[in-house]
């Protein structure tokens, strides 16, 4: 049942996985670092990958492991807030406003880093001995992508998208007003 | 490809076939160079690790992107809008929180003007306006809603209003009946809280 609505969320929210793999992909010709091959999208698990080489420095493998949760944090508030106002505050939503709140949260909630992501940095990281600032800074990131993970079977990849999309435009109204 | 030309006699190889050579400096993965980048876990020359973090993004896929583009750019277009409206009703609200209804009744006119159908911002503009004593938008905004639902605490001040605004109305039209006072004109065309009022949820 949870399999086959997972499949469902994966098919309707596809350009969130297009443009997660696309950040990684982007960070990667960013840090210089070769790919060797790319899905933007398939029936399966993972919904999409990258495959990339080891990346020279710990921060780069950060870097492109993080990549697509900024990327489509972003890209997910900005095309979701302007039209989450008219629909949830004014019910005076156009068809327009519900095919950019879908395609919003859809990016948005492919935010997350997978455990893959997090098993990359891990090795990156942690494969050189001795203390490093790099350590420090990916064993919280390695935690949250881990914590996300696990959130993300009860659905939190979802509700981060819907939160994306209409707290953004809650924030910046209480910011201005 | 040019063995032909490779003289075998002074390479030394190991028991597996490989020349010692090789394995001291390695070669290129995707063409052969000899160039292999150090520091790096996979073995490749400087051109081909800039061809492949340079992979090309299928055409398909760059559609895709452009439509996410597009729909970028819709979005900012409708960003100062929605955030200026936006902006002006948490200022309505709290206008009206205050008492001062007629900063509210403006910034309720302005949510009003860009979202003519939102029954929620049609109460307030009116229940606004019916306090600031701008009995016409007041009977203007309730007539609007129609039957549409609204939260049980504003449909009662709502038809608590209109029922008001009637009663006004209703004195101004009788000569013998006592003045009321108020320059209602133009009351809703609802009896009373009756058959018109907004239905509640």
């Amino acid at each position: 049942m949870w399999f086959i609505l997972g499949w469902i969320v994966s098919i309707v929210t596809f350009p969130g996985v297009i443009v997660h793999e696309l950040a990684h992909q982007l960070f990667c010709r960013l840090a210089r670092v070769a790919v060797f091959d790319v899905c933007y999208w398939r029936f399966g698990n993972p919904a999409g990958y990258v495959v990339h080489e080891t990346p020279r420095t710990a921060y780069q493998s950060i870097l492109i492991s993080i990549g697509p949760f900024i990327v489509n944090t972003v890209v997910g508030g900005l095309i979701a807030a302007p039209s989450a106002l008219p629909v949830l505050q004014f019910n005076s939503g156009t068809p327009l406003d519900y095919l950019l709140i879908w395609l919003g949260v859809s990016i948005a909630m492919h935010a997350f880093p997978s455990t893959g992501d997090a098993k990359s940095i891990w090795q990156s990281v942690m494969s050189k001995p001795g203390f490093s600032m790099a350590k420090v800074i990916a064993a919280p990131i390695v935690g949250l992508i881990y914590i996300g993970a696990l959130g993300s079977m009860f659905w939190l990849d979802l509700f981060y998208g819907i939160g994306v999309a209409f707290l953004i435009p809650k924030l910046l109204i209480a910011i201005f007003s | 490809m040019c063995s032909a030309a490779l003289d075998r006699s002074n390479i030394q190889f190991d028991s597996d076939g490989i020349p010692r050579q090789k394995r001291s400096a390695p070669v290129c993965s995707t063409c052969g160079g000899a160039n292999v980048e150090p520091d790096y876990a996979a073995p490749l020359c400087g051109p081909c690790r800039e061809s492949l973090a340079a992979r090309p993004i299928p055409i398909g896929i760059l559609i895709a992107a452009g439509v996410v583009v597009i729909c970028m750019l819709c979005a900012f277009v409708q960003f100062p809008k929605a955030l200026r409206v936006g902006i002006a009703y948490d200022r309505a609200q709290r206008f009206e929180a205050a008492g001062n209804y007629v900063n509210a009744e403006k910034n309720y006119q302005q949510v009003v003007t860009a979202y003519p159908d939102s029954t929620d911002t049609l109460a307030h503009l009116g229940l606004a306006a019916y306090h600031a004593g701008d009995y016409d938008v007041a009977a203007d905004a309730f007539n609007k809603i129609g039957q549409n639902e609204l939260d049980n605490d504003v449909a009662d001040q709502v038809n608590a209003a209109i029922t008001d605004l009637n009663n006004k109305a209703a004195a101004q039209q009788d000569p013998n009946a006592p003045a009321s006072g108020a320059p209602a004109t133009n009351a809703p065309a609802t009896n009373g809280a009756g058959s018109d009022a907004p239905a509640s949820n």
